[in-house]
């Protein structure tokens, strides 16, 4: 009984939200256009007036970038991405202080499973075309979907492969170390835009040809140290919750 | 009713699926993995509203022209989505840091309604 009405209120509330999203007024507006917002962003026209040709090889835009997304998250919401990647820093180094803020007293560590033969010998080969695949997601950040977010995921998992396989742990201060310096440059970027131009992460350098390799270099810039963030910061999460000691084996006192 | 309302109804599923993880059960990694399937049905559905018929990726190609309004899906929700899906990553981090917690302190998983018969280890 408990069971069917465990089932039923999350149905009825998911209901009324369906209700109420495509029935009415709000269901008229419900997929029926773009905002004026997104559509300054598609046309390139944010801080200027809009470019008479838009297109590949488009020269002199505001943002040379051919993904509108990734113009949006580095260029003119660039400041949050800041915003978002210090969380990101925050979450996993709370989880370290959370885990390890207090000197482990008791327990001992997790009981460490030696790696097969199969994960030791592939290990070096997946993580080969882990680097290459995420290494070529970064740098395309600005032609296709994808950047430093999911490509420094792909880099934590290969570094993830071959901690386990190897089975010694990656060096925790080289990790804070890269973690450091990449937030670092990302501020440094940030300032070099405020001198070199008016504002704080304001793209500097010649913009390039749109959808051209070597457009938008402030993006490139921008998402190859978000690669290395991330994949520092996802790295570090993975060691930070593998290395606690097991509780269930624990003893009670 | 088209192929968009069947992605809008996928995407409140998912949304009713964690709900209902939350709902039924104490297991802290129940409630982890619920908020997660729920993350997962709200960002789908944010993505969705940027929809609109005949719209394409907002990404400049080969066959991009400026004749007319461009066709793009609006970007905004897409670019929010991003912050949101990384924020929902580092909130299951720490999480999963707490439960670590709460099974050191507890032995258990299991989240004990009533704090007057909860047994604490320590």
């Amino acid at each position: 009984m408990t069971r069917l009405l465990a089932a039923l209120v999350p149905l009825g509330i998911v209901g009324m939200i369906a209700f109420f999203l495509f029935t009415g007024e709000t269901g008229d507006r419900m997929f029926r256009g773009r905002s004026e917002l997104g559509d300054t962003f598609s046309r390139r026209a944010v801080r200027s007036d809009p470019p008479n040709r838009l297109g590949p090889g488009s020269r002199g835009l505001e943002n040379a970038a051919a993904n509108t997304v990734t113009a949006i998250v580095l260029d003119y919401r660039g400041f949050d991405t800041l915003g978002e990647v210090t969380v990101l820093f925050a979450a996993v180094a709370g989880a370290g202080l959370a885990l390890f803020g207090r000197r482990r007293r008791r327990g001992k560590a997790a009981p460490v499973t030696p790696s097969s033969l199969i994960l030791t010998a592939a290990a070096p080969w997946v993580f080969l075309f882990l680097f290459v695949v995420g290494f070529a997601i970064v740098l395309h950040g600005h032609l296709t979907p994808g950047g430093g977010f999911p490509g420094g995921a792909l880099l934590a998992a290969g570094l993830v492969l071959l901690m386990s396989a190897s089975g010694h742990e990656s060096s925790a201060r080289r990790l804070h170390l890269l973690e450091g310096l990449s937030g670092f440059a990302f501020v440094a970027v940030g300032v070099a835009g405020l001198v070199w131009r008016d504002s704080f992460l304001a793209h500097f350098g010649d913009a390039g040809a749109l959808g051209a390799f070597w457009s938008a270099p402030v993006t490139i810039l921008l998402y190859l140290i978000i690669g290395l963030k991330v994949s520092a910061e996802l790295t570090n999460a993975v060691r930070t919750l593998a290395n606690v000691e097991d509780p269930t084996t624990e003893e009670v006192p | 009713m088209n192929v968009v309302h069947l992605v809008a109804i996928s995407a409140l599923s998912l949304f009713g699926i964690g709900l209902y993880g939350l709902w039924s059960g104490r297991n802290v990694l129940r409630w982890i993995l619920a908020v997660g399937l729920m993350e997962t049905g709200i960002n789908v559905f944010l993505v969705l509203t940027g929809w609109y018929p005949g719209a394409r990726v907002p990404i400049i190609t080969e066959s991009f022209s400026t004749s007319g309004p461009v066709p793009f899906l609006d970007p905004v929700p897409s670019a929010l989505v991003l912050t949101s899906i990384v924020i929902g990553l580092g909130t299951t981090t720490l999480a999963l840091a707490l439960a670590i917690l709460h099974a050191r302190s507890h032995g258990t998983l299991e989240c004990e309604a009533d704090p007057e018969t909860a047994e604490v280890l320590e």
